[in-house]
């Protein structure tokens, strides 16, 4: 009896983290695509904005797209449908034998195809969306980050208040656009499945809230089953949290205590609302969607350079290795004053907790520093599928102050490591960090 | 996979009563395979792909190839889920709309996910194509070719008989769906941008003199 309610309950629990696993795959094709578009945009603004000057700067007769000079008789040019614009016979792309286009417009048309705006255009003229752009995976991901957060309010303030609260603000502002429906269906799921599990004792719902880790270890669930939980217990164990995630093992044991002050301030601005376990979890993502202080952080230097690296899996050990050599051409963390002490600092997404951060030594003045240090997680092979490495570089600045510099995303979803190419030392360009922010896309015009 | 080196990204959607094959026909079109193994898909699920898109130019001359990301998203065809999945339906740019030919029930309920379809795609009349898997089990047929097709025909939109086992149109299936909504952009940007234009004339008839300040520049 006892033996079939919990694996029913366990089901739907494993039920609930596939489906969060798929819209956590889906944000990084979302991700891709955001990254797409905007530099789509970004051209066609460049296009147009060269046409716009040479309008301005010449008073006579002249193509708008290249300048070249028309006639009042002959080489008229002709005006553009699209912008009005007078264009030469050059500077018209043909549809078909009767429709033209002038560069610009075409430029537009084609931009409007790629970046899927067609299909937003059409669709809001049927659905009134809080957000053209917005999907449902995002939509459900952030309600379903929001829901966890309001249902595990601390009773009284833990130690790290201050970022759950300023958590907290930021969500109610947001939650404004997001449609009711969405909500509802995903409190729908949740309770669905808290219903479920209902019987089975009276820690469901937070529970339910709390699985930090990713529904394959019955060994520890059954230890937390046991354990009464409040908000403090779980600000403890992220604390502290020794034995959170005993999946992935700091390997390099000395600097987990070297930074704890910088942990504070470095990890808690990150995460400031993955404190609860679907945000810790996907933090990543919540991150991504937030405004929070340190996403402002990755604005302010602009990211050159590469990494190398080499990864590989060693079998034998269950560990994931990841040997990084140097960097080159970094940009500086205090432009202003040329400085740049470079550090590397890794990942494995999902899991955005402390037990899954490693970092390497912090290099002194220098854009092209040489680390030659190995990183390594103790993680089974067969997990590490589900998983993606982020690798950011950070200036260490005075004050324990860190400036992105730039990072690399590697998913291990088609990852071959009997592919010795791939175990060899590998540049990989950085990249800045990207911001998913669909509401805030530019709009086309 | 990740990477943004694409033209389009395209979603399509499989939808259908459970068993019906959505799961087998899509993993049958990404990887290339025939997975036997029943696995229930918890709720969603999507597999991607890329591929190469050529487009016929005006006049059917031969046109650009673009690179096409195809997003695949798969559904649980159980009631208890069909509140999460319906919510996926207006993400999609069109429609895989599947029932199995052994089974004539599968085949009666396809009107039901029209109707779901029509309330909660982007639009009205979104881009499907209605698919009778598992043509390879002729013996155990249920549905025949001109019932389908006339259902089909009753909507305006293809049908294929397809074998997620055999892989038999499977691919023709949705290079198809693609087709129409490679279609369906084109006409929906240049759609729109005539109605600009006429609205750009009959302001430009009242303020001819500043040609330099129409939408197109800004
Ligand atoms: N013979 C045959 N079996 C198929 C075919 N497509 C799917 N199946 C089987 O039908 C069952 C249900 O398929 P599945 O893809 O899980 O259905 P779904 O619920 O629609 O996703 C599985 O056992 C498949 O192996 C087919 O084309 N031919
Ligand atoms: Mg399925
Ligand atoms: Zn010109
Ligand atoms: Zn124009």
């Amino acid at each position: 009896m006892m033996a079939e309610e919990f694996s029913l309950s366990f089901l739907m629990e494993l039920e609930r983290d596939k489906i969060l696993e798929v819209l956590y795959r889906d944000q990084v094709v979302q991700k891709a695509e955001d990254d797409r578009i905007r530099k789509l945009k970004m051209q066609l603004h460049q296009l147009r904005w060269k046409g716009v000057k040479n309008v301005n700067e010449s008073q006579e007769r002249s193509c708008a797209r290249c300048q070249q000079s028309l006639g009042w008789m002959l080489n008229r040019g002709a005006v553009c449908e699209g912008c009005s614009h007078r264009v030469c016979s050059g500077c018209r792309i043909y549809l078909n034998i009767y429709i033209w286009k002038c560069t610009v417009c075409y430029a537009h048309r084609e931009v409007k195809i790629k970046t899927g705006d067609w299909f937003f255009e059409e669709r809001a003229k049927k659905f009134s969306l809080s957000g053209k752009y917005e999907t449902t995976g995002t939509k459900l991901l952030t309600s379903y980050q929001k829901m966890s957060n309001i249902s595990v309010v601390p009773p009284t303030p833990p130690p790290f208040a201050e970022a759950a609260s300023e958590g907290n603000s930021m969500d109610l502002s947001k939650s404004k656009g997001f449609t009711k429906s969405v909500e509802n269906l995903f409190f729908s799921l949740t309770t669905h499945m808290k219903k479920i599990s209902k019987s089975q004792d009276d820690v469901t719902a937070p529970r339910f809230h709390l699985t930090a880790d990713y529904g394959q270890h019955a060994e520890w669930r059954k230890e937390r089953r046991s354990q009464s939980d409040t908000a403090i217990d779980i600000a403890n164990r992220i604390t502290n949290a020794p034995n959170l995630l005993n999946l992935i093992k700091k390997t390099k044991g000395t600097e987990e205590c070297e930074d704890s002050s910088s942990k504070q301030e470095e990890d808690f601005n990150f995460t400031s609302n993955t404190i609860f376990s679907g945000r810790r979890k996907y933090g990543s993502i919540c991150s991504i969607n937030s405004t929070c202080t340190e996403a402002d952080n990755y604005d302010k230097t602009n990211v050159t350079g590469e990494i190398e690296l080499a990864i590989m899996y060693n079998f034998k050990t269950s560990t994931l290795e990841i040997c990084i050599k140097a960097c080159t051409n970094l940009a500086y963390g205090e432009e202003k004053k040329k400085k740049c002490n470079p550090y590397v600092k890794t990942y494995l997404l999902p899991d955005k907790s402390p037990q899954s951060k490693l970092k390497t030594a912090v290099k002194k003045n220098t854009v092209n520093p040489s680390f030659l240090e190995t990183l390594k997680y103790k993680i089974h092979c067969s997990q590490l599928v589900t998983r993606m490495l982020q690798i950011s570089v950070w200036h260490s600045g005075t004050l324990k102050r860190k400036v992105f510099l730039g990072e690399v995303l590697i998913p291990f979803e088609s990852w071959d490591f009997g592919d010795n190419s791939l175990q060899s030392f590998n540049c990989y360009q950085l990249k800045t960090k990207v911001i998913i922010a669909p509401q805030n896309r530019a709009c086309m015009v | 996979m990740t990477d943004g080196d694409y033209d389009y990204l395209i979603k399509l959607l499989a939808l259908g009563d459970s068993g019906v094959g959505k799961t087998t026909f899509l993993y049958r079109y990404t990887d290339r395979i025939f997975n036997p193994k029943f696995i229930t898909t918890v709720g969603i699920d999507f597999r991607e792909k890329r591929v190469v898109y050529n487009n016929t130019g005006p006049n059917g001359s031969p046109g650009k190839t673009f690179k096409v990301h195809l997003q695949l998203w798969d559904t649980a065809g159980q009631e208890r889920f069909r509140s999460l999945t319906t919510a996926f339906f207006r993400d999609a740019m069109g429609f895989l709309l599947m029932f199995d030919l052994t089974s004539q029930q599968s085949f009666l309920n396809v009107r039901n996910w029209m109707s779901q379809l029509q309330a909660n795609a982007y639009c009205e009349n979104p881009d499907i194509v209605l698919i009778g898997n598992k043509a390879d089990l002729s013996d155990q047929r249920e549905v025949n070719e001109r019932q389908a097709k006339d259902l089909a025909d009753k909507y305006g939109i293809p049908y294929f008989e397809t074998s997620a086992a055999t892989g038999q149109n499977v691919e023709k299936t949705v290079d198809m769906l693609l087709d129409l909504i490679m279609k369906r952009m084109e006409q929906c940007v240049d759609k729109t941008q005539v109605s600009e234009t006429v609205n750009g004339a009959a302001s430009g008839k009242l303020d001819p003199v500043k040609p330099e300040e129409k939408k197109c520049a800004c």
